[in-house]
Parts: structure tokens; sequence; C-alpha cells
């Protein structure tokens, strides 16, 4: 019996296999099956069916705001129903792709910038919206993210800057003024410590690596493929640029917390919001949250200039764009989920969403009223870059990188933290 | 009496469903694994070796999380053993007071992994942390960094492992003591031998089948410890407690390397088994030589 039933095992897992060929590949990269100008099948629901649409996204704290917005989106459109499938962002890159596979779950997702983007791309797992109106609702320079050889397959909801929070109040009563250089920088963290301050609060057991990498690289390689060249060869992580980066960290490490390698999200925020910590080495998207522990403090952003000379500064910040909207190819209600996408782009929805999250919108012309979205510098004015962490190829390149960061925060030499990282890159790049 | 060959219809549903959900995708992934699959697309290549090759000669996280994950399994073991061995000999008797005290101690084990993860995380974490409240009582302002420190964060990570099964384990052990027969005591004390005789001589021995029942579960727990690893630490900082689970759970869901995955899953399936072949040869040995 047992010989039987290993024997039907073999059988199945060699009848289970893909086809082992390229050619579907090729039909996945043109991301489904829609093209320009044409209307979507299916889904869209008659007069009397109503359509259940799955939403799938990553922010549990949006869920209130977002079931209001629902309610206003099935007010109009009644034989719409829509449910969110909510998981959180630290494993929606490794739920999310598995729930979108058989089009029950996730007919309108979102999706990360970056390596999630690619994968899912890849895949065919979503619908080309080139050319739909709803594109045109969006800041074109801010949706390129979502692009990719001249096509649109998201839109993405969110404009986040990725810098480091700071409490205007204590800094203008230490009297310390924007640096200009990182001997600048240094100097104010030095005086916010001999205050008795923590200098900054750094979340290093899960998101400030990630987070903190990006404004302290801006301006140590302004090539935008500084990260996809790693796979090439052309760039390497033992390059003056990293290792110099690195050093900078080693620097800057004096002025977090102690162990700040086992510090969370939320407890660097209650150093922050209990005023323990002057600055929050993460970004915008914690304002809401700080704000709502602490809404008499006054927020602006502060990120790392690591250049020794004004002269050399081309970045005065990091931006990002996220939470990105897709249309799953493998959705059988793509017309349902077409409305609920036009709807979210409404400059009202956007707008609504915006001061009730705390978090920044790419929509066109938004207008905002909460405190947690007016920082003291208009960020919009300066030349800010987007996200290079967004641009690594590779989730264990990735890895590799941030993890060089944590090495050199518990005191490995940067030049060898630096040559373990690219040691992975060659292990990735032979896989 | 032969039996009835009808008697095999009796197994054969759990046969069936055990074909399907256990050795059906043992036997894909074994596929899968010479493949360069991402998980998601519908076409992949052959890779023949490759994967295998990559992983066992040129893969650093791979072979420090192989690493790790002995320093997990040998502390783990060594000291849950021990400690459970211990509480048992202290509350073998049936009184009010112990039964209360084997309660408090086997609670841990009806909680969720992750539930275990964050309640030690909270514990350990170097800013509000109670583990660093009690140290400030004593003076000690900057602790240790339990989860920070790359050198004990492993370490850490299976302590809180000890605490959640420490208390399951003790039941084990005290089954094995109550069933010793009283007198055999009886004999050791009018023989003059100490406790520390008694215990060598009577009592170890004839626990040593509970002892092996509790070390190779432990073994196979251990390698199983993915939720708490990667709820508490997520593996890092840098690598320092990234075990086999993690590894292979990073490939597959965060990189959308299935392929290579698979290969490192079928490593993992022999390591393991080897280690357990190891165990209970020396486990057997060990009894044989009473």
């Amino acid at each position: 019996m047992m010989l039987l039933l290993l024997a039907l095992a073999l059988v199945l897992s060699a009848c289970g296999g893909g086809s082992g060929s390229k050619s579907s590949q090729n039909a996945a990269q043109s991301g489904g099956t829609s093209s320009s100008g044409q209307t979507s099948s299916g889904g869209g629901g008659g007069p009397d069916e109503t359509v259940e649409l799955s939403f799938m996204h990553w922010r549990t704290e949006d869920k209130e705001v977002f079931d209001q917005l629902i309610a206003d989106f099935e007010a109009r459109n009644p034989n719409i129903k829509v449910t969110q499938t909510i998981f959180p962002s630290s494993d929606y890159t490794s739920i999310a792709q598995q729930k979108l596979l058989d089009g029950s779950t996730g007919d309108v997702f979102t999706v990360f910038p970056g390596s999630q983007f690619e994968a899912l791309l890849r895949a065919g797992l979503m619908e080309d919206l080139t050319g739909k109106p709803v594109v045109d609702r969006f800041v074109p320079n801010l949706i390129t993210k979502g692009a990719k050889d001249g096509r649109q397959y998201a839109l993405p909801y969110h404009l986040v800057y990725n810098m480091p929070l700071i409490n205007v109040d204590i800094f203008e009563k230490l009297n310390l003024q924007r640096p200009r250089t990182w001997s600048q920088y240094l100097d104010v963290l030095e005086t916010l410590k001999q205050n008795g301050y923590i200098p900054m609060a750094f979340p290093g057991a899960d998101i400030g690596q990630g987070q903190l990498m990006n404004p302290m690289l801006m301006n140590e390689n302004t090539d935008e493929e500084m990260f996809p060249k790693l796979m090439t060869g052309e760039t390497k992580l033992t390059d003056e640029w990293f290792v110099s980066s690195l050093r900078k960290w080693q620097q800057l490490s004096q002025y977090f917390q102690p162990n700040s390698l086992g510090t969370g999200y939320e407890a660097a925020v209650t150093l922050f919001v209990t005023e323990q910590a002057a600055m929050l080495g993460t970004g915008s998207f914690h304002a809401a949250l700080v704000l709502s522990q602490a809404p008499d403090m006054r927020l602006d952003m502060l990120p790392p200039i690591t250049v020794e000379d004004e002269s050399q500064i081309v970045y005065e910040g990091v931006h990002n764009t996220t939470f990105m909207l897709a249309i799953n190819t493998k959705s059988k209600k793509k017309e349902a989920a077409e409305k609920f996408l036009e709807f979210l782009a409404e400059k009202e929805t956007a707008e609504y969403y915006a001061n009730n999250t705390g978090q920044l919108g790419v929509v066109q012309g938004l207008e905002y009223t909460s405190k947690s979205l007016q920082f003291e510098t208009d960020f919009t004015k300066l030349n800010t870059r987007f996200l290079p962490r967004s641009t690594i190829p590779d989730k264990q390149i990735e890895d590799a990188i941030t993890n060089a960061i944590s090495a050199v925060i518990s005191g490995m030499a940067p030049e060898e933290a630096a040559a373990e990282a690219q040691k992975i890159v060659d292990q990735v790049r032979n896989q | 009496m032969k039996p009835s060959k009808g008697i095999y219809l009796f197994v054969l549903p759990a046969l069936i469903l055990y074909g399907i959900f256990v050795l059906y995708p043992a036997f894909y992934g074994l596929y899968i694994s010479f493949t360069n699959w991402d998980g998601l697309s519908a076409g992949y290549d052959h890779v023949g070796l490759r994967n295998y090759r990559n992983l066992l000669t040129n893969d650093t996280i791979f072979a420090k999380s192989v690493a790790n994950n002995l320093k997990f399994m040998l502390f783990v073991v060594i000291v849950q053993t021990a400690l459970s061995l211990l509480f048992a000999l202290f509350l073998v008797r049936n009184t009010k007071g112990n039964i209360a005290l084997r309660t408090l101690y086997f609670l841990p084990t009806i909680l969720a992994s992750v539930s275990v993860a964050f309640i030690w995380a909270a514990m350990y974490d170097s800013n509000f942390g109670v583990i660093k409240a009690i140290l400030g009582l004593f003076g000690v302002r900057n602790g240790p960094g339990w989860l920070a420190d790359p050198d004990i964060a492993i370490y850490s990570v299976a302590f809180a492992q000890v605490w959640a099964h420490t208390g399951q384990l003790m039941i084990i052990f005290i089954a094995g003591l109550q069933a010793i027969p009283a007198d055999l005591f009886e004999v050791a004390a009018i023989e003059g031998a100490s406790k520390f005789q008694t215990f060598r001589f009577v009592t170890w021995p004839l626990i040593a089948p509970a002892a092996a029942i509790v070390i190779a579960y432990t073994t196979l727990q251990s390698f199983k410890a993915f939720e708490l690893v990667f709820a508490m630490t997520r593996g890092g900082p840098n690598y320092a407690t990234e075990i086999i689970a993690t590894f292979i759970y990073r490939l597959a869901f965060q990189s959308y390397k299935f392929g290579y995955a698979s290969a490192a899953s079928m490593v993992f399936l022999v390591f393991v088994a080897v280690i357990t072949v190891i165990q209970f040869k020396l486990l057997r040995t060990d009894r044989a030589g009473e």
C-alpha cells in the first residue's frame, strides 16, 4: 500500500510541474491581457447582481478610514460589496503573493515598489492600466515606480519622506540650526547628547536600518543605478561610497539609545513622544502615530547630510511612493475593481484618506488640513531623491546591506562589514 | 490467524491523506529543488544540481544558519532537559503545593509561540523591559543587549524556548519518576546510599527511557522554532539568530526563490534525519550499557 502511495506521489509530482519553459514568462511580462483603451472584461456586476470585491493591503491602522470610504463607495455602487483583507506590512510580501495566485483574494491590492513590484510583474499578476483615465489623476512624476517599459501597472497612493523626525521645540530651545555638512550634523547630535537627550531614537530591531540607510546614501552616490549595477559587478559594496557610508553609520550610532539593535519601532516612538529622544530615526509615516500620543509636539524632518562641503549637496531629502494600488489579472471582477480604483483616485476620497491617516498622497491637487501632514519644512520644494532602497534588485542583497549596517553598529569595522556584504552579493549573482 | 485483507481498507483513508498532504508536497518540493522557480511565475528552468552546489559550497548565510541552529539546539536540549528533570525531582510527590506548582510551570506550554515571542521581546527590551527594571534595582543601568548583542541574542531566544516548554517535559519526567518502585529507594536507604548515589544508581537508569523521549522531542522541537525566532528577531541582528527555518522562509517568500528554498529544505530534512539517527544510536548505547 505504501509503495502504491509512493508511486502515486511520484506521478503527481512529475505531472504537477510547470511548463519548465521561459515562454510563459514572456507572456507574463506583458502584465496581463488588457491593453490601452480596452475595457476590462467581466465582474462589473449587472444591476441585480452583487459583486464581492476583495481589497488587500497592509495598513491595519487605516482599517476604519477605509471602512468609511468603502461605505461611501457602496452607497454609490449598491451592487458592489468591498471587503478589506489586511496583512501586516512585515508579512505582506510573503503572504500576498500566495493570495493573489488563485484570484479569490485581492481584486484590488497594494504592492511595495522595488523587488515585490518586479516579482509580481514577472508573474503577470498586475493589470496593465496604461491609458486609463484613472492614471491621469495622479502626479505624473510620482507614479514612475509603478511603471515598467512605458506601461503603468500600479499607482502609488502614499508619498512618504524617509527621514528622521525632529522635535522642533527641543531644537529651538537649544538654538540648533539645520546642519548643512556631516560635521555640523554630528555637532547637533553632540549638543543634544550634552543636554541630556538621546539624540536619535533608532529602531534597530526592525525598520531602522532600512529607513535611515536612504538619506545616509543619498549624497554618497548619486547614481540611480548604484544598486542595480551590483548584479553586473559594475558597482560593489566594497566601493568607497558604501564603505564611507558605513563609517558615518559608525559615528552616528554613538548617538543612538543603548542597545539600539534590540529596540523596535514602538519603543523608539515612545522614547520620542516622551521627549527622552530629540529625533526619531524613521520617517513621515510615523507623524500621525507620534501626534496621537503627543498632540502638541511640533514636528519637522532632518535628513543626515553626509557631505563635508555644502557645495557637494545634490539631494536634500528622500521620498518614497508606496502603497501602490493594482488590479489582479486573475480577478474575475475587473470592472468593479476599476470602479473602486477610480473612486480611491478621486480628489475628495484621497483628501479624506490623507487627512485621516496622516499619509501624504500622490493624487493631484490634494489639500491637507491634518497637523500630521504639515511639517515645518516644505520638502516638496526641495530636491529629494527616490528611496534608494527600493532600487535594490534582490531581497537577499537588501538584507546583506541592512545587516552590514547592523554589524557596524555592533562594533564591526566598516571595511569588514562591507566585504561580508559583498560576499553575499557575489553569492546571489552566482545563484 | 491471518488478518483479513479487508483490514487495509480501514487504514486507507489515513494513508491517502498522508499521501496527499505529506508525501506529495515532499516529492514535489524535491522536484522543484532542481529548478529556478520563483514561486509565482508559470515557467521556470531546470538547473540540475546548481541549487545544492551553491547552498553547500557558496552560501555563507546558510552556513551561519546551520551553526546558529546547532547552538540553539544544544542550549535548549541541555538546559531544558536539566531544568525539567530538576523541577520533576522537586515536585514528584503529589502534595497540593506540588500539584499547584506543576500547573504553574506547565502554563507557558499552552501559549502560542508567537505569544511567547512577544512576551519575551517585551521583557528583553533594553528601554522599557521588565528585566531592565529589575537589573536597575540592583544598580545595573545599562544591562546586556539581550536581543541586540549578536554574541548572546541566539541564547536569549533559546531561553524563551526553554521557558515555554520546560513545564511540558517536567510532566514526562514526573511520570517516569513515579513509575519507579518505592521499595528500590527503601533498599538504597537501608544499604546506606547517599542521595547522589541513589540518583546515580537507582533513579537515573530507570528514567532513562523518559530522558530519551525528552531529549529526542526537545531536539526536534528546537529545529521547529521558526515562529519564536521570526517573531522575536527575524533572524537579526546581522544573521545572529538566523536558523535554517527562517533562512528557508526568507528565500521562498521574501526573495522569491522557491527552487533554491526547496533545495535548502531537502538539505534540512537530511540534516535533521542524521541528527536524529545519531541521537537514537547514542541513547540506545547508553541504555545497553546499563
